[in-house]
């Protein structure tokens, strides 16, 4: 793409080491990068010791997409003057439905995904996450949230009967 | 120094226990005297100066023109000395105070006969933390948390050491993983993976600590109810469900005003319980007195006449009815046998009351333990007929201490129980009596505490 070369391109190097070529709009969706080349604009080569290949991937799959989402309303806005609603509406739907398809991974990967998006404050992506992964939670008993989540109860009977005791409206029907 | 003296807190901020010993550890092996020996390679010339960290000084400053490097012209600044007089500074420099640690802008105050440390511009322009202890003072680089200076008090004074200069984080294998973590800012696998070498981390560990920052941003979207599943799935899980910003996002919610003016004293956790899921009212204590303390005086009138007249103890009414005649309704029947307490008594012979008479009741209670009296009931007249349960009703409302004001409408009901024989109507067969307080007491406890409550006289 013509256009893209002469964007700024800006590497994303992984804890582990590998580096990611990727446009400043697309890094800019990355608050806590945004912020960094604010204070500094030379910096092209950013480490980010807290996010591993894989789910730095994964991050800068979804902020892609984002952008280009982003800049397709925006031409479509730009050529006709103003924007239809109709094609907003299905833009913003086949957004939902990727993003949806997109949060089709395993509970390890989307713990990752939630921590990275934290850490380099990626809004959109950090709701994405904390709501998919609320929704495994809600409705679930103890014992169900650990089959999903692969936790191993450590909690001691009486424990378990001292938080039992205190939150009795939370155990009424199950028992 | 003295080790076996009281230990530093724990608590101080961003600062464990760990490197205050080894701090003081540092200082015992080289006390100020023979600083000289063991930082001969820094400057000779700062052998005998010794700095004063003071966080009332604005500035660094020297008397001592010989300490500072890149001396240089300033704007004429005035300095303030404690004693009242005012100096005329023209320059500043740097001083290098050891490996770590470079003072930047340091003023030359020429009369000045100590050398001090501005904490202030220390924290500012070296971008370090210091820490006070009631014996030392610990300088420690903001990123990496390396020591960088350290001082040590006499007299009052915390006096910059010259000798020390150590990375703190010298590790001990048995530090438990998750302090590693704190220390360093929570930090991914990858990083604290760099510890290996002296830490014992099972991967299980490692899962557990990656975990919980995310369940910090995940728990404020769940309601209370799954925040409680939530507390019983691990330890890790319910001391993260516990955390109290939690129940606050959930208290806000409900209570939006309670952010204007957060309540203190308690935690959200408790206020959300408390108020918005109560838990279930915990049974009544048992009441101080006893249906064996109370004697029952009934009276029953027709018309003018007494058909009826006896003092019976609480305890014998409990007892219920001897035998339950044949003949009476089923309804009844089951009324006699349900669970709720009732206090009953056998009317033998049986009373026959005729057509058009008015019956009246009236029922004094007296308490053995304090020798007092109260009304139950005076002179309320039976004017209803409970024809489904085959009974005869009357009411008369309860008259409570005035220790117990706003109490009221409640009821004391005495029902004869007629023997129906096929049809109501013409004469009335009474076989039996009941007290009850159904309005609110149903059970032998309730009702003592009821009665309790009246005014005893």
């Amino acid at each position: 793409m013509a256009r893209s070369s002469t964007e700024n391109m800006i590497t994303l190097m992984s804890s582990d080491g590998e580096e990611f070529m990727v446009t400043e709009k697309v890094a800019r969706e990355c608050t806590t990068i945004r912020n960094m080349l604010e204070d500094d604009c030379v910096i092209t080569n950013i480490p980010l010791p807290n996010v591993t290949s894989d789910i730095l991937s994964m991050v800068i799959e979804y902020c892609m997409e984002h952008v280009a989402a982003a800049e397709k309303a925006a031409a479509e806005t730009a050529e006709k003057g103003s924007s239809s609603a109709p094609a907003a509406a299905k833009a913003n739907k086949d957004l939902e439905e990727w993003d949806k398809a997109f949060m089709n991974v395993d509970v390890y990967t989307l713990c990752d995904l939630i921590l990275a998006a934290n850490y380099l404050n990626v809004s959109g992506l950090l709701d994405l996450t904390i709501q998919t992964a609320a929704n495994l939670i809600k409705g679930k008993s103890p014992e169900q949230i650990r089959k999903t989540f692969h936790i191993q109860n450590d909690l001691s009977l009486e424990e378990e009967e001292k938080i039992r005791s205190q939150t009795p409206w939370a155990f009424e029907k199950s028992e | 120094m003295d080790n076996s003296k009281k230990e530093p807190q724990n608590s101080t901020p961003g600062f464990s226990c760990a490197p205050v010993q080894q701090t003081k550890a540092i200082l015992a092996n080289s006390s100020v005297s023979d600083a000289g020996a063991s930082s001969k390679k820094l400057h000779d010339r700062m052998q005998n100066l010794r700095w004063i960290i003071d966080s009332g000084a604005s500035h660094h400053m020297t008397g001592n023109y010989g300490c500072i490097d890149d001396i240089c012209d300033i704007k004429p600044t005035i300095v303030s000395l404690p004693n009242g007089e005012q100096i005329v500074a023209k320059h500043e420099g740097s001083v290098v105070l050891n490996e770590g640690l470079v003072l930047q802008r340091v003023l030359y105050v020429p009369s000045l006969d100590c050398n001090l440390i501005s904490v202030n511009q220390l924290i500012k322009t070296s971008r370090c933390f210091v820490t006070f202890t009631d014996e030392i003072c610990v300088i420690q680089d903001h990123n990496t948390r390396m020591l960088i200076g350290v001082g040590e008090q006499r007299d009052g004074i915390y006096y910059f050491h010259q000798a020390a200069s150590a990375k703190v984080f010298h590790m001990h294998g048995k530090e438990p993983y998750e302090l590693w973590h704190q220390r360093m800012g929570h930090p991914s696998k990858q990083v604290t993976s760099l510890l290996n070498g002296s830490l014992d981390l099972t991967n299980q560990i490692m899962d557990h600590w990656f975990y919980n920052e995310a369940l910090k941003v995940v728990f404020p979207l769940l309601d209370s109810k799954d925040l409680a599943s939530c507390m019983l799935v691990c330890r890790q899980w319910r001391d993260n469900a516990s955390d109290d910003y939690i129940w606050k996002c959930i208290c806000t919610k409900k209570w939006p005003s309670i952010t204007k003016k957060p309540p203190f004293g308690t935690t959200y956790h408790r206020l959300f319980v408390t108020f918005c899921k109560p838990p279930l009212q915990p049974p009544l204590p048992l009441a101080r007195l006893s249906l064996n303390d109370l004697v029952f005086y009934i009276d029953l009138w027709s018309d003018k006449t007494l058909i009826y007249s006896n003092a019976v103890l609480g305890s014998a009414l409990l007892v219920g009815l001897n035998t339950i005649p044949a003949g009476i309704s089923d309804v009844l029947g089951s009324h006699l046998e349900n669970s709720d307490c009732k206090m009953l008594l056998q009317l033998e012979p049986k009373i026959t009351i005729p057509q058009g008479v008015t019956v009246t009741a009236s029922v004094l209670v007296a308490r053995t333990d304090t020798d007092k009296m109260a009304c139950i009931m005076h002179k309320s007249i039976f004017d209803y007929i409970d024809l489904t349960t085959s009974r005869a009703l009357s009411y008369d409302y309860l008259k409570f201490s005035p220790r117990h004001p706003f109490v009221s409408d409640i009821r004391a009901w005495v029902s004869l129980l007629i023997l129906t024989n096929g049809s109501i109507g013409m004469n009335m067969d009474v076989f039996g009596l009941e007290i009850d307080f159904c309005d609110v007491a149903r059970s032998e406890n309730e009702i003592i505490w009821l009665l309790d409550m009246l005014d005893w006289k």
